[in-house]
């Protein structure tokens, strides 16, 4: 069986006014009609399993984004992903509503991952990089030396990240690449607000800690 | 008031400001700290310059195929709760049965006593007349007899017999069957209560297919499996079926979507489909016990696990799905159709047949 939602979904996107004036899309295959969580959600818990398929396009690279940050691995973070949307599919008829889908389903995420890293406490090579651990990243910059100084940039971050405790990295993923405030955060997380500011602080100190040290090492 | 306490309260201050989580009140509070603290100032341009390169690190994204994993990984997961579901609802029947069992002897009695007085006084003479018996179908799912048994002939393709007679109450059960692409609505006893085609068309003797694996295609295909009403009596007939290693799984589904599942199951290269022909054309009929077959229904025949063997020229390879629904079926792929399955679950057949060894070199039919 192959799916193909997300190219779907993306070419409708694209066409989707001309389509739709011309008549030739069914309600089911309209973008617009999906743009509610809430709509696919109860689409699918009416039995239309196929209008899952849009709310996995819909969060897939983002919720593997961040998995693949807090666990250092794309592999892993597939399989997190994978296992995340299974469970949400499952318990779908449990999710009330009272926050985005995005952040029940990110729960789901974290608590599987977490439950990952507790098995592996080892360090795991992120896919991609170089024996150093460094990554290729893309052309970024306007003049050379500009894109050079942020490479360098984005490579101390990305050891410094690596270096923090899991908790101190999943908090700082949700909140500096995730940009979720801070109820969503500790609904992830499962914790009180005031635990989130104060974690939140001690893992952004230790993170300047961290690139500082990398820093001296470099110019050392 | 400690001045570690102040110190903690300062710090939830300052990244609260920083995320842009204070009131404007608590927030002008704290940019006044900010004025006569430098160092604090200085803290938090650090902490915007890290947060703006974590924003700008390179994205990672999952290949086209992603949704379409999660969607079969779903469906298998699914399909295994529902057969566990199925197997708890039957012990628990079981267990109720148990409970009630003197309630029910007793009732029993009342109302076997009352039927014998209705069928003697009304009922008897006219189904002399109408032989009821023989309109009355046995239909399979996943190794459960529906019904009463019929005689051989009884569910032929475009019989006579009256449509509400043959018509047995279905469901599904496999939960993660998806709704009817048509309606968008679920697929459940609720939804569908009815057969609205002929009987048993077509007898599929399938091999080297986890039967499993065979109900996920048949899932993912939106093709219905058609499960018993509940009736107790039918579950006599669950074990012997699964011991002598068929399972039977009687489908309903349009032209279009078996064409694709046969062919799904065709194209794998272990898994054998052939046409089955029943012994005696009994396409639809039962598939029982010998002292079921003798004590309940003299007239039904019964197949023993010796004749669901494909024998040799008796059965024929479906090497191409298109050709060969176009010399059994109309051109019309919107048809409800009605076939039954008998898969080869015997652990001695999956090792037995090497499948390339039996495909004939063109066997089209």
């Amino acid at each position: 069986m192959s799916w193909h939602f997300c190219e779907i979904f993306a070419e409708l996107r694209e066409f989707s006014g001309e389509l739709i004036r011309n008549g030739d899309v069914k309600t089911m295959n309209n973008p617009t009609a999906f743009q509610d969580d809430q709509d696919l959600i109860r689409r699918t818990l009416d039995g239309d399993n196929e209008t899952f398929g849009h709310l996995i396009c819909k969060y897939q690279d983002r919720l593997y984004n961040g998995m693949v940050q807090i666990l250092r691995s794309e592999a892993e973070a597939e399989d997190v992903v994978q296992d995340a949307f299974v469970l949400a599919f499952t318990k779908l008829s449990s999710f009330k509503g009272n926050s985005a889908f995005f952040t029940w389903l990110y729960r789901i995420a974290y608590n599987v991952a977490i439950t990952r890293l507790r098995r592996r406490r080892a360090t795991v090579p992120l896919d991609g990089a170089d024996e150093n651990g460094r990554l290729d990243f893309p052309d970024c910059g306007p003049s050379p030396d500009d894109r050079i100084q942020k490479q360098e940039q984005s490579v101390q971050v990305t050891e410094a990240l690596t270096r923090l405790s899991d908790e101190h990295r999943a908090i700082l993923i949700l909140r500096e690449m995730e940009e979720l405030d801070y109820d969503a955060i500790s609904e992830i997380l499962d914790m009180p607000i005031g635990t989130v500011r104060s974690r939140l602080h001690r893992a952004r100190t230790r993170l300047r800690e961290h690139l500082e040290a990398i820093m001296n090492m470099n110019n050392s | 008031m400690s001045e570690s306490w102040e110190n903690e309260q300062r710090e939830h201050a300052l990244t609260a400001y920083f995320d842009n989580e204070l009131g404007p009140e608590e927030r002008t509070h704290v940019e006044q700290l900010l004025e006569n603290n430098p160092d604090e100032a200085e803290l938090l341009r650090r902490w915007a310059e890290n947060r703006d390169t974590i924003r700008e690190l390179p994205r990672y994204s999952l290949d086209g195929g992603f949704a379409g994993r999660v969607m079969a990984a779903i469906e298998k997961s699914s399909h295994q709760h529902a057969s566990n579901e199925q197997v708890v609802t039957v012990t628990n029947r079981a267990g109720l049965d148990s409970e009630t069992n003197t309630w029910r002897i007793g009732l029993a009695v009342i109302a076997a006593l009352a039927a014998m007085l209705m069928l003697t006084l009304f009922v008897f003479p006219a189904m002399h007349e109408s032989n009821l018996a023989e309109h009355q179908p046995v239909i399979s799912g996943t190794g459960e007899v529906l019904g009463p048994e019929v005689s051989p002939g009884s569910m032929a393709p475009n019989n006579d017999v009256p449509s509400a007679k043959r018509q047995p109450v279905i469901g599904s059960l496999n939960r993660s069957l998806p709704g009817d692409k048509n309606t968008g609505r679920p697929v459940d006893p609720l939804a569908w209560n009815s057969i609205t085609g002929p009987s048993v068309e077509q007898v599929l003797w399938i091999e080297n297919k986890p039967l499993a694996e065979l109900e996920a295609i048949l899932a993912s295909h939106s093709i219905r499996l058609v499960v018993p009403d509940g009736d107790a009596q039918d579950q006599v007939h669950l074990v012997p079926q699964s011991t002598a290693g068929v399972e039977a799984l009687y489908v309903v589904s349009t032209v279009a979507r078996m064409k694709r599942a046969i062919s799904e199951m065709s194209s794998e290269s272990d898994c054998l489909v052939k046409v089955f022909p029943l012994p005696g054309g009994l396409a639809g009929s039962a598939i029982m016990l010998p002292e079921k077959a003798g004590r309940e229904n003299g007239a039904a025949q019964q197949i023993k696990p010796l004749d669901l063997t494909p024998k040799g020229e008796d059965s024929t390879e479906i090497a191409n799905v298109d050709k060969w629904f176009g010399l059994v079926a109309d051109d019309d792929e919107s048809r409800i159709i009605e076939f039954l399955l008998l898969i080869n679950t015997s652990q001695e057949a999956a090792t037995r047949v090497p499948a390339d060894s039996l495909k004939p070199a063109s066997s089209d039919r």
